[in-house]
């Protein structure tokens, strides 16, 4: 009697296994193509900034990070943070400071909040994007 | 992709030598085989870090004087390929072939659209594997700049290896390791339990592994919990080997220690991990000191080397854990004690336990299975399965006492942390479910 149980028992876990499998591979349905991956979006976006800062012969070291809602004098959102995640990432060595102007030059980033950058005073800009980032420099005390 | 197989095949033959040279003669080589790119993948990651420049001068010496010590030690013949010749696979396997399949279509589609793995995966484990292959010698301080740099390295040193095996930066490299590492921890436990349970068991638990949708998801993420789960299944699996094969397979014990380093190497859960199973191999000391100490001692040779590299990263390097940094004993204390975050927390471990694989159908009919074949008594007195066994519990003891004392919130460390955490011991849990339940006619292989 066990050996037919059995038998039925294992073809059951083996059925639960496919449906499980199937169940995984329905899940790709809501997973946004390569292009859409908001990491390989902003990837591509950044590297004229990473191009940019190594024209100007500053391979590693600090750099601002300001959204450009948090310059004219919101409060800091979810979104921002998340935001700065990535770029921290994608900058990769640059050290990423966020919310600061205290560094040689500084990302505005203005993708998110879709709020018009002003350049602050003190930063002269060496590279807009023309869709929301702008990198900037710290102009020396004269 | 044909150097990124290339780096992957390196570590593998590596870890295959050392494998082979410490595995007992005529014991079990299809797990050997599995138990490898485990072993391979943990020594190339520490060579990684140790060596950084010299990596391929010193791989190829490494795989040259272990190839050379293994042709002239092990001498091996063509009649272990003329057996393979004679195998054919149970058709049990065909299932585990079919799911493979499935697996495998959906780990290729889920890298190709999502290569920077999830967020942990690119806050943590990618951003360290970049400092490491982009800044040179000064990724020790930039390494900081980083959530959590405190993270122990095994997963990032192997990601930005493959990446100077290939050249240049491709982010699928984490994410098509961890599929790697997940295909590894199947065919482990696979191996495993069709040497001592035979193939139809194996084959089933294999597939209950392998259609865990959490587990397959996962192993994509790029995260370090896969590969976690592997080296917990592999030190478990070498100590139920060893206490098959008695004193004479002393070489096991010393790769269950590196297994149980490369676990405390790949993250800090890993720690406890080794922690724990120090504790399970010396609980027999009172009974049996002489004995227990010289598989304990062996177990120490294995781990002296991931252990330096943890040493070294912890005093040297990692800023101090956010989870015990700059707290009072008064206050952990103070939580320790607190009831209602001992229900909460227990309330969580158990209800979360039955639902951490987000599966569709829950394989608790395995567990149906178990109790209906019947429990192999002799594996109630077998010393690798007991100390399996406690190795998990303890585990689950020591992320239970994480819970009570955590400085985070409670409930949201619970849910954002637990079902990764069971994930740790999901496929040593299998092994150890498969081990125990009887067999109608018993394998040789048992003791």
């Amino acid at each position: 009697m066990i050996g037919p149980v059995r038998f039925f028992l294992a073809a059951g876990i083996a059925a639960a296994a496919f449906a499980n499998l199937w169940q995984v591979n329905q899940t790709l349905r809501w997973v946004k193509p390569r292009e859409d991956d908001a990491v390989v979006v902003l990837e591509s976006r950044l590297r004229f900034i990473r191009n940019a800062l190594m024209k100007e012969g500053y391979w590693r070291g600090d750099v601002g990070y300001m959204p450009a809602g948090i310059l004219q004098g919101h409060s800091r959102t979810s979104v921002d943070d998340e935001q700065w995640a990535l770029v921290r990432y994608a900058m990769i060595p640059w050290n990423i400071l966020q919310d600061s102007l205290h560094a040689p030059y500084v990302l505005i980033d203005g993708t998110k909040s879709g709020t018009p950058i002003e350049v602050p005073p003190g930063f002269v800009p060496i590279y807009d994007s023309a869709d929301g980032l702008v990198l900037v420099k710290n102009k020396p005390i004269p | 992709m044909i150097l990124a197989l290339a780096g992957i095949s390196v570590a593998t033959l590596i870890g295959y030598f050392i494998t082979s040279l410490l595995w007992p003669t005529d014991f079990n080589t299809p797990c050997a085989i599995f138990v490898a790119p485990a072993i391979g993948i943990g020594l190339c990651s520490i060579i990684f870090i140790a060596f950084r420049r010299p990596l391929f001068v010193i791989e190829a010496g490494l795989l040259l004087v272990l190839a050379i010590c293994w042709f002239t030690l092990k001498k091996p013949s063509m009649g272990s390929l003329q057996s393979l010749r004679t195998w054919r696979p149970p058709a049990v396997y065909l299932l585990l072939a079919c799911g493979l399949g499935m697996a495998f279509s959906y780990w290729m589609i889920r890298v190709e659209r999502s290569p920077h793995g999830d967020g942990d995966a690119v806050s943590i484990w990618n951003s360290h594997a970049r400092y490491l292959y982009r800044d040179g010698a000064s990724w020790r301080k930039t390494i900081l700049n980083t959530f959590h740099p405190d993270y122990p390295l095994l997963t990032a040193a192997s990601t930005a290896r493959i990446w100077r095996y290939m050249g240049q930066e491709i982010p699928d490299s984490a994410g098509m390791l961890g599929v790697f590492y997940a295909l590894v921890a199947v065919g482990v436990l696979t191996s495993t339990l069709a040497y001592f349970r035979g193939a139809s068991r194996a084959g089933l638990f294999g597939l209950t592994l392998l259609a865990t949708p959490f587990y397959v998801d996962y192993a994509t993420s790029g995260s370090a919990d896969v590969p976690l789960s592997l080296y917990v299944l592999v030190t478990i699996v070498l100590i139920c080997l060893h206490a098959k094969g008695g004193s004479e397979s002393r070489g096991l014990m010393v790769l269950a220690g590196f297994a149980a380093g490369c676990a405390g190497w790949t993250k800090n859960e890993g720690m406890l991990f080794i922690l724990a199973t120090s504790l399970a191999l010396l609980t027999p000391i009172f009974r049996d000191p002489g004995l227990t100490l010289r598989r304990f001692v062996a177990f120490l040779a294995g781990i002296a080397v991931p252990m330096g590299m943890i040493l070294w990263f912890k005093l040297a390097i990692a800023p101090p854990n956010d989870i015990f940094a700059g707290r009072q004993y008064s206050e952990m204390i103070l939580k320790l004690v607190d009831p209602q975050r001992f229900l909460t927390v227990l309330s969580n471990l158990c209800g979360q336990f039955l639902s951490f694989g987000n599966w569709l159908v829950n394989p608790t009919l395995f567990l149906g299975y178990v109790v209906l074949v019947g429990i192999d008594r002799r594996m109630l007195v077998n010393r690798g399965w007991i100390h399996g066994v406690l190795i998990c519990a303890l585990v689950l003891f020591g992320y239970f006492a994480v819970y009570m004392i955590t400085p985070m919130d409670l409930q949201w460390h619970l849910d954002s942390s637990l079902p990764r955490l069971y994930l740790h011991v999901w496929p040593a849990f299998l092994l150890l479910a498969g081990l125990i339940a009887a067999e109608p006619k018993p394998p040789e292989s048992v003791n």
